[in-house]
């Protein structure tokens, strides 16, 4: 499996996860990703907007609008409350997932 | 910078979306791209490499195009992706969410249906609304009168605290008691006194009358209330007067900008320096239900703003209305008995004699207050539009019915193609409740106005009334509960009745099914009919009483008389300044032209704030029975005041300029007084002995209402204030012409003597004496238009039975007019079925109502429940509406073509 793939399956939950603490406008997402994995995740806005979309239109976000004058106007997501369901399940998920493949990597690799 | 939103206008091929969308989705990516191009340009890069580091974020537009148009944002209605969920949620299993995809689909046909008939929504939904619309502004009238009336947690547990007597009932409490009860009490949570006074509150333009209530130090605890700024009370100003304050935030801002500010600073109550130690959340209005005070003091510096001797210390004076805050799990019989039991004990400790009981009660059965003049009229009112939203509801369900028939084809084929009939009745029930959803939010949204309609009916008062009824959560659960019932109500009959639907009858053209629908109908315009009639009599009787209320002798003449008070206590007059001063302004009033008399009183008969004296008294010679001592009423009048209220004097003579405060002090009684307690005698020259003295009667007077228009007479004595003197007083000046017209005259007479002295309360006597019908015109309008509603909303339905039953009987009728029926007797059937409806429907109305009427006969005034002349009129009326709904549609059935209506279908 490529790295690319792996990436494809995990991008909602991490931009549940990074919504989890306050609204953020798209393009910070992809930077906090970048930023918060080392530089070793990077998401381009062509491929994180579908994405954004997706959530929103199952209801785990929601955007908003916010205008200041003399800005353009940008939109913020945030994580609505069945998001923050969704992520307390997946995170859980992935993590026991993630101890799962790890346990037989690890005895594998030993 | 480039233009980004051109940018990606440019590149993004977005066939299809709908403009707000597309414009949505473009701003998104466009704020993001230039995000990173100016990020890139923080970074150091030149304008041209920022640029293209950002175009780089997008190479495939139209994979993203593909992607996005996916979403939502670009096609379908948030009907349809809710629906897309629910199907998903559906597909995953789960038999709730099957069946929330069920009622999605039903709630969009019954949209659908909807839209498609107008005329039938609109007529269903306004029905409904009124309906719902006026129980719910009657229940926040409840709400904000019985149920919640003091702003603060848990109002539930308040409790109104009187104590009753073999004699008197319900009566206020001493200070040396309250504080020996409070101590001792175990059952309650709290236990408070207040008593509420007119003060005046000194400013740089001169005075303003304010309202003080003297409260307890744990007034403000005990009801839950957070001071907006500063503090409440402390235990140690219970105990001692020391000079502080808490005022409204309406007089914190006006006076200081903000509550904050008015904190430490020094106000001038009625000449007395007072230190503003809190300011009361602007929600809170007072302990009062329905009253607004402007500052709270706490009862040990009563004196400030009440005349006469510190009551404060003495054990016999009741005069502080009491409230308790009941202990979790206590009833309210449970305290009564405990505070009766501890009232005991102290009466004991005193070496009197324990009389009388602790009664507690809830606030909504409170016998004084706004409470109890309102309470029963709120109840009939509440009865009432539950009756106008019974015929609502009986309306929808006739027109859903008319709309069943036609639907007869559609329900079988439906049925027939394998819908099961609870799936059928479920469909019904969805296209009911999205009728009353519609109503009822739009009855919710109309309490915005509705609710502070009830203000408008309340008279002018000398009190300041703060009557706020909310749209809150109990509203908004109260309209969707009523909602929800009708649903079930209206919808539940017709939906059954499809379910019933016959199918090898309904598919074939021509023929008709189902006595049972039409019986159904039958009944529900017999209940309409008899619901209005409850309605309409239930009106017709206010309206009669409002009459007479008008008709009654008030035993005074209350036109041309203005109306003025004054304070000179709360204007820091002692006694001698101010007997000299009412005095001059008296002469003053007198001397202008166009007055006829005047004279002054310490209160006012038949106000609805009215607060009325009635004491002990010893008629000399009478032998009261041990258990009821004789009593009076008390008023204290000035020189002339018999001839300006028009009073006829029957014997001796009334209370004269001449009269001097250093001769012996005489009395007037009135008639009943005589009657009571010297039956057969000459009243003139016998003594009553008031207090510890005896006082020579000089003058008898004819009996006058003083408290409700519909009390019996009711013994009086009349003290002057030549020797006793008031200084809360109210000018009665009796004018040759109209008496508004002297209004500023008056005023200006008095202040004559004293410019900075506050005039209020100026009114004519008439104006003054409408709040005393004032019960009887707030039913009386309210129920006139409730009525009015009924009555139209029945004849709609009675219109619509009859024109359907014609319909149905096309062909019948078609053939007996072959058969050599003439126009009259196709009349005379028509009209024979809708003459049975409205007999039975008068018949059960007239019992109804008669047995209704009993809940609030004693809020009428001169006429029984079973007033003839209502009964009667309004059933005739009645049943001429009836008459004339069905006669249209009778001669449309007279009118047919025979041969026109045989091949009717």
């Amino acid at each position: 499996m490529s790295h690319d793939q792996l990436k494809k399956g995990s991008t909602e939950l991490l931009i549940l996860a990074l919504l989890g603490s306050r609204a953020r406008h798209g393009y910070e997402i992809g930077k906090l990703i970048e930023a918060e994995s080392g530089g070793r995740l990077t998401f381009r806005i062509g491929s994180l907007y579908p994405v954004l979309c997706r959530l929103e239109d199952r209801g785990l976000i929601a955007g908003r609008w916010v205008e200041k004058p003399g800005d353009r106007r940008r939109r913020f997501y945030r994580l609505t409350p069945e998001g923050q369901a969704v992520l307390k399940r997946q995170r859980s998920a992935w993590e026991e997932f993630s101890d799962a493949v790890n346990q037989i990597l690890r005895s594998r690799h030993a | 910078m480039p233009d980004w939103r051109a940018y990606v206008r440019e590149q993004l091929p977005l066939a299809g979306a709908r403009p707000a969308h597309e414009a949505d989705i473009v701003d998104d990516l466009a704020s993001q791209l230039e995000e990173a191009y100016r990020e890139a340009l923080a970074l150091g890069a030149t304008a041209a490499d920022a640029e293209a580091a950002a175009k780089a974020h997008v190479t495939d537009w139209a994979a993203l195009a593909r992607k996005v148009a996916k979403s939502a944002r670009i096609g379908g209605t948030k009907a349809d992706r809710l629906e897309h969920h629910v199907g998903e949620a559906a597909a995953r299993g789960g038999r709730l969410a099957r069946v929330a995809a069920g009622v999605l689909a039903d709630a969009r046909f019954a949209l659908r249906l909807a839209r498609g008939n107008p005329a039938f929504t609109a007529v269903a939904v306004l029905t409904l609304a009124l309906g719902i619309g006026a129980n719910t502004t009657i229940f926040s009238w409840i709400d904000a009168i019985l149920l919640n009336p003091l702003p603060g947690a848990d109002p539930a547990r308040i409790v109104d605290v009187g104590l009753e007597t073999k004699t008197s009932s319900y009566t206020a409490m001493s200070y040396p008691d309250y504080l020996d009860l409070r101590a001792a009490a175990h059952t309650l949570d709290g236990l408070i006194v207040h008593d509420a006074q007119a003060g005046a509150l000194a400013g740089p333009g001169g005075a303003d009358r304010i309202w003080v209530e003297m409260v307890s130090d744990n007034f403000f605890d005990v009801l839950h209330v957070t001071p907006a700024a500063g503090r409440g009370f402390e235990a140690a100003e219970g105990r001692a007067a020391i000079p502080v304050v808490m005022l409204s935030e309406r007089i914190a801002r006006a006076r200081f900008g903000d509550a904050a500010h008015a904190l430490g600073q020094t106000v001038d109550i009625n000449g007395k320096p007072l230190t503003v130690i809190g300011v009361a959340p602007s929600a809170f209005a007072s302990g009062y239900t329905a009253l607004a005070m402007d500052a709270w003091i706490p009862v040990p510096l009563a004196g400030i703003v009440q005349a006469g001797a510190n009551r404060t210390a003495v054990r016999n004076n009741y005069w502080l209305d009491s409230l308790a805050r009941l202990a979790p799990g206590v009833t309210p019989d449970q305290a009564s008995a405990d505070l009766t039991a501890i009232a005991t004990r102290i009466a004991l400790a005193q070496g009197a004699r324990p009389d009388g009981r602790m009664t507690l009660v809830p606030l909504w059965r409170s016998p004084r207050n706004a409470q109890s003049v309102l309470g029963p009229v709120l109840l009939v009112l509440m009865a009432m539009v539950a009756v106008v939203l019974l015929i609502a509801c009986a309306n929808v369900a006739n027109l859903l019915l008319s709309r069943a028939a036609v639907r007869q084809r559609e329900f079988a084929l439906r049925l027939s193609l394998g819908c099961g009939r609870g799936r059928l009745i479920r469909q019904l029930l969805t296209e009911s409740f999205l009728l009353v959803a519609v109503a009822g939010s739009a009855a919710l949204i109309t309490q915005f106005w509705t609710g502070g309609l009830l203000v408008s009916f309340i008279p002018p008062t000398e009190f300041p009334i703060s009557l706020t009824t909310h749209v809150d959560a109990g509203a908004a659960a109260f309209t969707a509960t009523i909602a929800l019932a009708s649903a079930v109500l209206f919808g539940l009959a017709p939906a059954l009745q499809a379910g019933r639907t016959d199918l090898t009858s309904a598919l074939k053209p021509g023929i008709r099914a189902s006595g049972w629908r039409s019986r159904l109908r039958s009944t529900l315009v017999v209940a309409q009919v008899a619901f209005s009639l409850v309605l309409l009599i239930s009106a017709g009787l206010f309206v009669r009483s409002l009459q007479h209320v008008r008709l009654i002798d008030t035993g005074f003449r209350s036109d041309h008389l203005l109306l003025a008070s004054v304070d000179l206590f709360a204007a820091g007059y002692d006694r001698p300044r101010g007997s000299v001063a009412l005095d001059r302004m008296l002469m003053d009033i007198r001397a202008l032209p166009g007055v006829e008399s005047a004279s002054v009183a310490r209160r006012v008969p038949l106000g609805i704030s009215t607060s009325s004296s009635s004491s002990d008294v010893e008629p000399e010679g009478y032998v009261a029975p041990t258990d009821r001592p004789a009593w009076s009423y008390l008023n204290w009048v000035g020189p002339d005041y018999f001839r300006t209220m028009g009073i006829p004097v029957v014997a001796g003579h009334e209370y004269t300029v001449a009269d001097r405060a250093d001769q012996p002090e005489e009395f007037v009684v009135n008639r009943a007084f005589v009657k009571r307690y010297w039956p057969g005698q000459n009243a003139i020259g016998k003594r009553i002995r008031y207090g510890k003295d005896w006082f020579v009667v000089r003058g008898v007077v004819a009996d006058s209402k003083y408290r409700r228009l519909n009390e019996p007479a009711s013994p009086f004595v009349y003290f002057s204030t030549t020797w006793n003197y008031r200084p809360d007083v109210v000018f009665h000046v009796r004018t040759v012409a109209d008496p508004v017209a002297l209004a500023d005259a008056v005023r200006h007479a008095i202040q004559r003597t004293d410019p900075r002295l506050a005039v209020f309360g100026v009114t004519t006597f008439d104006a003054h004496i409408e709040a005393a019908s004032f019960q009887q015109r707030l039913a009386a309008t309210l129920l006139s238009a409730f009525g009015a509603l009924a009555v139209l909303l029945a004849s709609m339905g009675l219109y619509a039975t009859i024109a359907y039953a014609v319909s149905r009987r096309t062909r019948e009728i078609g053939a007996r007019l072959a058969l050599g029926a003439t126009r009259r007797d196709i009349t005379r059937l028509v009209l024979s079925q809708a003459f049975r409806q409205t007999a039975a429907g008068l018949g059960i109305g007239l019992v109804l109502a008669a047995a209704l009427a009993q809940l609030f006969a004693s809020l009428l005034v001169g006429i029984t429940p079973a007033d003839p002349v209502t009964l009667g009129g309004v059933t005739l009326l009645l049943a001429f509406v009836a008459f004339a709904a069905s006669y249209v549609p009778a001669r449309r059935a007279a009118r047919l073509d025979p041969l026109e209506a045989l091949r009717y279908e």
